[in-house]
């Protein structure tokens, strides 16, 4: 019941942000969707003439949903800084932590609380809506070739990156460092992390770095808010 | 308590862990950014020492040694030079000037137009850095394809159509290593692979590690056909028929490269009248030719000799109706082992080099069914030394000397590793990605003067041991984060900072500095002082308890 | 006797090299209301966070209910009433959601018509949210959110801080009859003498991180006496008089602040050192506060005082 009522609050706090990424994913979203045809460079293969050599180039399809790509990369960065700022920053300058900590419930309950609403934030909000695009599209392109699931596998690493930029934001916001070049170190690795998702292509070897990054990362959050002094 | 104590020490390794990487990363981006700074500075004012040139004919050499020289049949050389304040996009209509090896002007007018027959090589299959203008995709750039971007995902996609409308579409699937058809309907139709077309998923069987492919349409179709290689293995795979041909298949070693010869178009190709076979020319990772031939099918080998020093010189070869001929050119000397490893050393013996004149020559074989070789020509020229030779190191190489000195001292020893295990190198190699990134950054920011190198390490853990020896909890910890910091040098030192500025006060009892967090002075053992109590505090403090 | 309820022992905080709480041992026992007093910056709240857990501390230790302040368990945070300072509260949540969520950390404890009770006697309303109250509203919710639950232990922060005087003796009369009521361990801080002497029975004073009284507020008014010695000459300038403090002199006047000197002494003093008249000036807890906690050399700021 204690877990339910901190769970409830936290949720509470962050729909605001939830309910927006979610809204302007969906809207924005629906205006970039291309459902008539894949995307490709010079029209559909106009080099394709007997005896001549094929510019690769045309052999490259991108899919409709490679726009709703680049908002769904933007969003889960913003909803993991808004989320992160909102749970682990505010409280400290609104000078509620004493309020949110004494209560009569372990510091890791806490904590527990507000990751899982993090992480249920980031599944029902940019997730559902990210699903839903693919879903709508996988059954509505006239395009012949079906959505490929790393499609799928790949908006969801995105929103995975998005959660190690709220944990990356939620350390800093713990740390007690005076300076803020110190403070936001965890940032840093928030950025290793993005740069060796980004430019890895073997799919298992990108689980392994986002799997560390999270684990070294939630160490330091559990470590700093157990920890935390005011 | 125990899991709070455990907690602690993890997390503080990983904080540790993390706060290092961080600071490489820093200094590693502090010394690319001096660097380039001094590349923008200097660019316009790096000394260069001049020498002087050493004979009066330097131009007909360096015109020598700009011509593209050609064999014809009978094994004479031409020299074709290109008029350069001419120059043609179309090849075809470039005005050029031909030599004979006597230097005699023997012919110019426009290329299409040239009345001697010479032997073409095969061309080699390289991806075009062109964005837009590819005929070649390469492993570099399915990977590329495949990571994880704001374009979500792209694939590879071949159209069978028929009067100009699509019917099928072939998509490669990488996890798999096969391609699947879809029709029009979007479901399934069959799958190509080895086994060839298939359909059944659990009949195929995928290609294998992808390296390159190059595709086209044939003469007789709008429907694509396409070589595709393997690690080692070559494939030709035609979509309107749905077959895959095995064209070759290399048993141990690694096919590097490869090369066509009419294999795509045979009648464009024959321009200059000389019937070629159409012809695939692959090296092997050990120097092996492997010419793989059609009209009729053939697949004919060659090993160089031992003697044929593979790293001074090129092997080339091609095959007519009649003959199979083999170009044989010298690159130039091979660099010295000592100077694979020492920057200065390469550019001495590189400064050497081109400072004289430089021999070069070609020289054109046949080949018979047993892989004889029969000498028909050789070509011998010199080049010329260079006008200007930068024989002092440039600021920007000082500059670079200078900033790697702050960089870890293991960067050598990685870099040995490296060579060791990928001996010819990281680029281009397989391992794209962060672990390219990772190595281009350490071969490049390697500390070059050991000694200044580990000079500043050794400061550096002198300064962190006076800073440390008032704060520390215990000699353990201490020796760690020396180590560190000698290890890592500056990113080690900052690290080091970043997690061990803790406050000092002066100890009453010793009066030496000390930290705050253990109970007792490190030096004298002595406890925090205890404040000092007033008469009249001992007067009015009256605990409502007396234990 | 009384359990011991809060303990210190040696309890030390260091901000940086800065020293904000030095040695400081405690004994709070079962029923006594303490008021912790000290100037600004003297360490109060300092000890308060370091009881409930929030800080770590340097040196010592402190408990309550005997548990290390460092490992509170939720059982003994239930027994525990917490009034920060400033009365920071969950701004976008209305008084009922605020109630709902505090319930939920008492399962069978929480006191649902005692809570709409002090609600109706504070004139709110339920549905207000905590961001459209002012600061003596938020207080009396504070209060509220905290004492509906019973804990045995209540520890307040600066509980009336910016609070009006009408505010402020609303919020004391619901404070004091509530404990009266329940016979609570109440532990609170303030600046405001006059609040501690209308509650508090024992006073702690802490001053510059160290611990200068923990006595009754009725001892500590006996023992802290003013006396104004007159002369006819100019006044001694060695001052030898047992309990002495500190003192303020003009051209024929001394006043000396005396800590448990007796009235014997003061007359041989007297006496000694030729002063016509001596009296003992009636002076408020405030004043003898101001005159404990002055520093022995301090210098006199303002012309008035140099005069």
């Amino acid at each position: 019941m204690k877990f339910i009522a901190l769970l409830k609050k936290e949720l509470r706090e962050c729909l605001p942000f939830l309910i927006g990424a979610a809204v302007l994913l969906l809207v924005l979203g629906t205006l970039f969707l291309r459902l008539d045809a894949p995307r490709t460079y010079g029209g559909l293969y106009p080099d394709f003439k007997p005896a001549s050599a094929i510019n690769i180039y045309q052999l490259k399809q991108s899919s409709s949903l490679s726009l709703v790509g680049s908002l769904l990369w933007i969003f889960s960065i913003a909803l993991g800084l808004a989320i992160g700022i909102r749970q682990f920053w505010v409280a400290f300058y609104s000078r509620t932590w004493d309020f949110e900590i004494c209560r009569p419930t372990r510091r890791a309950a806490v904590l527990t609380a507000k990751i899982t609403a993090a992480i249920i934030g980031f599944v029902l909000s940019v997730g559902l809506v990210w699903s839903l695009f693919y879903w709508y599209a996988s059954q509505s392109s006239i395009w012949f070739t079906p959505l490929t699931g790393r499609l799928l596998t790949k908006g969801w690493i995105f929103i995975a990156l998005g959660f190690v930029v709220y944990l990356g934001v939620a350390v800093a916001g713990l740390s007690t460092e005076r300076w803020y070049t110190t403070k936001l170190f965890s940032l840093g690795l928030v950025l290793i992390v993005y740069i060796a998702c980004v430019s890895e292509w073997r799919l298992w070897l990108i689980l392994i770095f986002l799997v560390i990054g999270i684990l070294i990362l939630l160490l330091q959050v559990t470590e700093k808010f157990l920890n935390r002094q005011l | 308590m125990k899991n709070k104590l455990i907690l602690k020490h993890v997390s503080s390794t990983s904080k540790t862990l993390m706060i290092l990487l961080i600071m490489l990363l820093v200094i590693a981006m502090s010394q690319g950014i001096i660097i380039a700074i001094s590349h923008v500075i200097m660019m316009s004012r790096t000394r260069a020492s001049q020498q002087a040139c050493q004979e009066p004919v330097e131009d007909e050499l360096t015109r020598i040694k700009r011509s593209e020289k050609h064999f014809m049949l009978d094994g004479t050389v031409h020299q074709m030079e290109l008029v350069k304040d001419d120059f043609q996009r179309d090849d075809k209509k470039q005005k050029i000037r031909i030599y004979d090896v006597n230097d005699s002007l023997v012919w110019q007018g426009l290329k299409k137009e040239i009345p001697y027959q010479y032997l073409f090589w095969p061309e080699q299959l390289i991806r075009n850095w062109s964005w837009y203008d590819s005929y070649t995709f390469d492993e570099r750039q399915m990977h590329n394809m495949l990571t994880v971007t704001p374009e979500l995902s792209q694939s590879i996609e071949f159209p069978v159509r028929q009067n100009y409308e699509i019917k099928i579409i072939w998509r490669y699937i990488p996890d798999k290593e096969y391609f699947v058809a879809y029709n029009t309907q979007g479901g399934i139709t069959g799958y190509l692979s080895t086994a060839g077309f298939t359909q059944q998923k659990s009949d195929t069987k995928g290609f294998g590690q992808f390296r390159l492919f190059t595709a086209w349409c044939p003469e007789d179709s709008i429907n694509p056909v396409m070589l595709w290689q393997t690690d080692k293995k070559i494939y030709q795979i035609d979509f309107q028929k749905q077959t895959v041909e095995l064209i070759f298949e290399s048993e141990k070693e690694i096919v590097d490269n490869m090369s066509l010869k009419n294999w795509r178009f045979s009648d464009r190709e024959n321009l200059d009248g000389i019937k070629y076979r159409p012809a695939i020319l692959c090296r092997t990772r050990n120097g092996d030719q492997n010419l793989i031939m059609r009209q009729p099918e053939q697949v004919f080998t060659f090993s160089p000799p031992e003697v044929w020093d593979l790293k001074e010189q090129s092997i080339r070869l091609t095959a007519t109706e009649s003959e199979i001929y083999l170009l044989r050119s010298f690159r130039g000397p091979r660099v010295p082992g000592k100077c694979m490893n020492s920057d200065e050393l390469f550019r001495q013996w590189r400064n050497q080099l081109l400072k004289k004149p430089r021999d070069r020559w070609i020289e054109l074989y046949t080949i018979d069914e047993k892989g004889e070789l029969y000498f028909i020509s050789r070509y011998e020229w010199i080049e010329p030394p260079y006008k200007t030779i930068y024989t002092e190191q440039s600021v920007v190489d000082n500059v670079k000397y200078f900033v790697t000195d702050f960089s870890p001292p293991f960067y050598n020893i990685l870099r040995q590793g490296l060579h060791k295990y990928w001996p010819n190198g990281i680029a281009g190699s397989e391992n794209e990605s962060i672990f390219k990134l990772c190595v281009a950054l350490i071969q490049e920011l390697r500390p070059r003067h050991i000694i200044i190198n580990c000079s500043i390490s050794f400061v550096l853990v002198l300064i962190a041991l006076w800073h440390g020896l008032s704060r520390r909890d215990n000699w353990a910890v201490m020796i760690v984060w020396l180590a560190i910091v000698a290890v890592f040098n500056m990113a080690g030192f900052l690290t080091y900072w970043a997690l061990n500025h803790r406050p000092v006060i002066k100890c009453p009892a010793c009066g030496k500095k000390r930290g705050l967090a253990p109970e007792r002075c490190v030096r004298c053992g002595a406890e925090l002082p205890v404040p000092e109590t007033r008469e009249v505090d001992r007067v009015l403090i009256v605990p409502a308890t007396a234990e | 006797m009384a359990d011991v309820i809060l303990k210190t022992s040696g309890l030390t905080k260091y901000y940086g090299s800065k020293l904000a709480v030095d040695h400081l041992d405690l004994k709070i026992e079962a029923g006594s209301i303490c008021g912790f007093v000290g100037r600004n910056g003297a360490g109060k709240t300092t000890v308060i966070k370091l009881l409930l857990g929030l800080l770590k501390p340097t040196a010592g230790s402190a408990s309550i209910f005997g548990c290390d302040s460092q490992n509170l368990t939720p059982d003994i945070r239930q027994r525990v009433g917490y009034v920060a300072e400033g009365h920071r509260l969950i701004r976008w949540m209305t008084i009922a959601r605020l109630e709902k969520f505090q319930r939920a950390f008492f399962p069978g404890q929480w006191d649902r018509e005692f809570f709409a009770e002090m609600i109706d006697y504070f004139e709110l309303s339920k549905k207000q949210k905590v961001k459209h109250l002012s600061s003596g509203q938020r207080a009396q919710v504070s209060l509220a959110l905290t004492l509906v639950p019973h804990p045995e232990l209540l520890i307040m922060d600066d509980p009336t801080l910016g609070l009006d005087a009408a505010i402020r003796r609303q919020f004391l009369e619901g404070m004091i009859r509530l404990i009266m009521e329940q016979g609570r361990t109440v532990l609170f801080s303030s600046h405001i003498l006059a609040d501690v002497e209308r509650v508090a029975d024992r006073l702690i004073v802490i001053d510059k991180g160290v611990l200068r009284a923990d006595c009754t507020t009725e001892q500590f008014r006996d023992s802290v006496k003013k006396v104004r010695f007159s002369f006819d000459k100019t006044p001694p300038e060695e001052i030898d008089i047992d309990g002495y403090l500190n003192s303020r002199r003009s051209e024929k006047e001394l006043e000396l602040t005396l800590v448990k000197t007796t009235e014997q002494k003061i007359a041989d003093w007297a006496q000694k050192t030729g002063a016509e008249k001596f009296d003992i000036v009636q002076t408020s807890l405030e004043d003898q506060f101001i005159d404990y906690t002055a520093p022995q050399k301090r210098s006199r700021l303002f012309q008035w005082e140099k005069d």
